[in-house]
């Protein structure tokens, strides 16, 4: 008799991808208190959705999408009630990454730390090609001033 | 604010350094690089600069600790319902119409025949089913499985009774306490480290537990009980907490794969003890 687990499912490799997909979060919203929510929205959606999921295809690409289609979809919400309370995670240190310019930390996360193109990263992110590569530019930009600015507090 | 032709080279300089560009640019852009242009040279290394400061930080990010409760929510997700109906073609309508005749005439056959299974059932009350000799349903024995699991797991100094140099005495103790006839699966390809065995009680029975390390430091667990609960022999992921529990049945023996519940391979780790033990 052979024993073929049961359980190889979509759940699994969302929770092996867990720490990429809420860094992703984090660089999408910029908000350390809507990380997991927003990550936990999206893998729900994922298990829901996962019949529609190409087999062969990039799982976190995929989950990639999800998170920023639920982040928009939080949005509106948000702007009609903002009176939450906020919870707090470890990201909030993180301002390198949180005080990027809008729009760019995303871009820059998919092209250089996750090697997407810029065509696939147009596509989870819903934006042109060239903004993309107009992002990872003020992306390192950014970066690299910080790089100075630091040099110049340790002087 | 940068000059337009100073963005146009940052744009290259960075779609380079992305692998976008086609050859003719990246010619082009190596050529740049190559002569006397200061200002191109000085953009690429700022650029460079800021990406490696980038990578950094993003990776930095990976070493937050995910929480328990997003990982809990995510394995314990309902994943949809496979409710295909499969295309039918028309059903036939039957040739066969009943008159009153036929129909009294069938319900009767229908009775006597009914009624005969009944008396011959009646008139055995004392045959034995094969559900009366069967062990009864104990469904407290994951509990206790995971409760020692949790308390064991972390006496560090004393995981196992018997280590694993010993195992040889350790599979002929646990084979004659249990009943079960196992071997310890060598599951040092995934980064385990078998450490050695214990004995312990769940729901009244004995239990034999073979015990291994990751390279984390954490505990993954082997337990096996002869014939404890019944014969499902389809693996089972339940979670108690901060414990996951990874159970089936086979050759009236129970077998329990435990670890952190936001281990993501612990089903990986169960299917392969399940060909090896």
């Amino acid at each position: 008799m052979t024993l073929q687990p049961d359980l190889t499912d979509i759940r699994r490799d969302l929770v092996s991808l867990l720490p990429r997909l809420r860094r992703f979060a984090l660089a999408l919203c910029g908000q350390p208190d809507m990380v997991d929510e927003l990550v936990g929205d999206a893998c729900l959606l994922a298990v829901l959705k996962a019949p529609h999921f190409e087999s062969g295809s990039r799982l976190e690409s995929w989950a990639f999408s999800l998170i920023h289609s639920v982040w928009l979809e939080q949005s509106k919400k948000r702007k009609q009630s903002s009176d939450e309370a906020a919870a707090h995670n470890g990201f909030a240190g993180y301002h390198a990454i949180l005080d990027l310019p809008d729009g760019t930390a995303t871009s820059f996360l998919l092209v250089c730390v996750e090697d997407h193109t810029y065509a696939e990263s147009a596509a989870i992110l819903g934006i042109a090609a060239e903004t993309v590569a107009a992002n990872v530019v003020s992306a390192r930009r950014h970066f690299s001033a910080q790089v100075a600015d630091n040099a110049e507090r340790r002087a | 604010m940068p000059s337009s032709q100073t963005v146009s080279i940052d744009s290259r300089l960075s779609a380079a350094l992305d692998g976008e560009l086609n050859d003719a640019d990246r010619t082009e852009m190596e050529a740049l690089l190559a002569g006397n242009d200061l200002q191109a040279r000085d953009a690429q290394e700022t650029l460079r600069r800021g990406n490696e400061f980038g990578l950094h930080a993003f990776a930095e990010v990976l070493r937050e600790p995910v929480p328990l409760t997003l990982v809990r929510t995510i394995k314990t997700a309902t994943p949809p319902r496979k409710a295909v109906r499969l295309p039918q073609a028309q059903r036939p309508e039957l040739p066969f119409k009943p008159t009153r005749r036929q129909a009294i005439i069938g319900c009767v056959m229908v009775a006597l025949f009914a009624g005969g299974i009944g008396y011959m059932i009646g008139s055995r009350p004392q045959m034995q089913t094969f559900a009366d000799l069967a062990m009864p349903v104990t469904s407290g024995w994951l509990e206790d499985i995971a409760t020692h699991h949790r308390v064991f797991s972390r006496q560090t100094d004393h995981l196992v009774e018997v280590p694993a140099s010993d195992s040889p005495h350790l599979v002929d103790w646990l084979m004659a306490t249990t009943g079960v006839s196992f071997r310890v699966p060598d599951l040092s390809a995934d980064k385990l480290e078998f450490l050695g065995g214990r004995l312990f009680s769940a729901a009244g029975k004995p239990v034999g537990q073979l015990v291994y390390r990751d390279e984390d430091g954490a505990i993954i667990s082997i337990c096996f009980a002869r014939n404890l609960v019944g014969n499902d022999q389809n693996m089972a992921e339940q979670i108690r907490d901060d414990i996951g529990l990874i159970a089936w049945h086979r050759d009236q023996t129970d077998y329990v794969v435990t670890g952190a519940s936001s281990d993501a391979n612990l089903d990986s780790i169960a299917a392969k003890v399940a060909g090896r033990i």
